[in-house]
C-alpha cells in the first residue's frame, strides 16, 4: 500500500514546461541524430553483411527511441 | 501524467508526434479515456478484455478442454501466438478494435470491415459528436502517409522501408508489449460490472521493470502503470 503522503504530494502533481520540453527536445535529437546518421553512412559500409547488420541494429535502436517520443 | 499544464498544447504536441507514428490521435484519446473510466470492468473496458469460456470456445470452433489438450504450454502454440501478436497486435487492434468488450462500444458491434476501427468517423467506437476529431486524427495520418510515400519516391522505397518500416515496426511491438503486460498477470482479478469499482479496477493493472531502457528512454511508461490509472 502506497503511504498517504505519497499519494497526496502526486495527486498535486504539476507537470513543468521546462522539464517537459526538454525530455521532448532530447527524444527528438536522439531519434533525427540516429535516423540521420544510418541514412548517411550505413548505404557506405561495403560488406554486405556488415551492412545488413547494421540496418538491423540501427532498426532496433531506432525503435526505442520511437517508442519514447 | 500529463506533458504540461496546458491542455491545448498537449493536444498539439500529441497530435503530431502521434501522427508521426501513424496513430490516431484523438481517436485514441477517445478510446483511451473511457478504458481509463471502466478499466478491469469485464462489460464496459475496451482493452485487453478476455473473452469467456464459453464465446472463446465458440471463436475457434472447438471445445476448450480439447484446445488446451491439443496445445497448452506447446511451445510452437506460444510463439506462433506470440509473433502474430507482437508483429500485427496494433495495427489489428487500430483496424478492429479487437479485445474491446460488447458494453464499451456505443452501437451494436458492427460487421462491415472498418465498422469497429479507429479510422471511420461512424465506427461503433466513437460517438457521433466525435466525428470532427476523428476526422482531423485521419488527415494527420493521411499526411504523414504522403509525406512517406513522397520520401519514399525520393529516396527509394527500400531505403525508406530500412529507415521508417523498421523502427514502426518494433515501435507497435513495444507498444503492444507493454500494454499487454499492464493488463494481463496470473494474479491480476477482472470485475463483472457488478462487483467493480473505479479504485479496484485502477488497482488491477501491473507495474513492471524494464532497466535503464524504461527509466530513461521510456519515461517510466513500464513502471508506473498503477498510478497512470489512479491520477488520470
Amino acid at each position: 500500500m502506497l503511504p498517504p503522503l505519497f499519494l497526496q504530494n502526486i495527486s498535486r502533481f504539476k507537470p513543468s514546461y521546462l522539464i517537459s520540453f526538454s525530455y521532448l527536445f532530447r527524444d527528438l535529437v536522439f531519434a533525427g541524430m540516429t535516423m540521420a546518421i544510418a541514412y548517411a553512412y550505413i548505404p557506405e559500409v561495403q560488406n554486405a553483411l556488415i551492412r545488413y547488420a547494421l540496418w538491423m541494429i540501427y532498426g532496433f535502436v531506432e525503435g526505442l527511441f520511437m517508442t519514447g517520443l | 501524467m500529463a506533458f504540461s499544464p496546458s491542455t491545448s498544447l498537449n493536444n498539439i504536441l500529441g497530435f503530431f508526434l502521434h501522427s508521426f507514428l501513424l496513430t490516431p490521435y484523438f481517436s485514441w484519446q477517445s478510446s483511451h479515456r473511457r478504458h481509463h473510466i471502466y478499466a478491469n470492468n469485464l462489460s464496459k473496458d475496451h482493452n485487453y478484455v478476455p473473452p469467456q469460456r464459453s464465446q472463446y470456445s465458440a471463436s475457434i470452433f472447438m471445445e476448450i478442454n480439447l484446445r488446451e489438450d491439443l496445445t497448452e504450454d506447446s511451445p510452437v502454440a506460444i510463439i506462433l501466438r506470440i509473433l502474430i501478436q507482437q508483429i500485427f497486435g496494433f495495427p489489428w487492434h487500430l483496424a478492429t478494435n479487437i479485445t474491446a468488450s460488447e458494453g464499451s462500444l456505443h452501437k451494436p458491434k458492427s460487421t462491415s470491415v472498418l465498422g469497429n476501427s479507429y479510422f471511420l468517423l461512424h465506427s461503433t467506437l466513437f460517438r457521433p459528436e466525435e466525428a470532427p476529431l476523428i476526422l482531423l486524427s485521419d488527415v494527420g495520418l493521411g499526411l504523414v502517409a504522403f509525406g512517406l510515400w513522397y520520401t519514399g519516391a525520393a529516396i527509394g522505397f527500400g531505403t525508406l522501408a530500412l529507415l521508417y518500416l523498421q523502427p514502426y515496426m518494433w515501435v507497435n511491438h513495444w507498444i503492444v508489449a507493454i500494454t499487454y503486460l499492464h493488463h494481463t498477470h496470473p494474479s491480476l482479478p477482472k470485475f463483472e460490472s457488478e462487483a467493480w469499482t473505479f479504485l479496484k479496477g485502477a488497482t488491477a493493472t501491473m507495474d513492471r521493470e524494464f532497466g535503464l531502457v524504461g527509466r530513461y528512454l521510456f519515461h517510466n511508461i513500464i513502471e508506473y502503470h498503477v498510478i497512470h490509472h489512479l491520477f488520470s
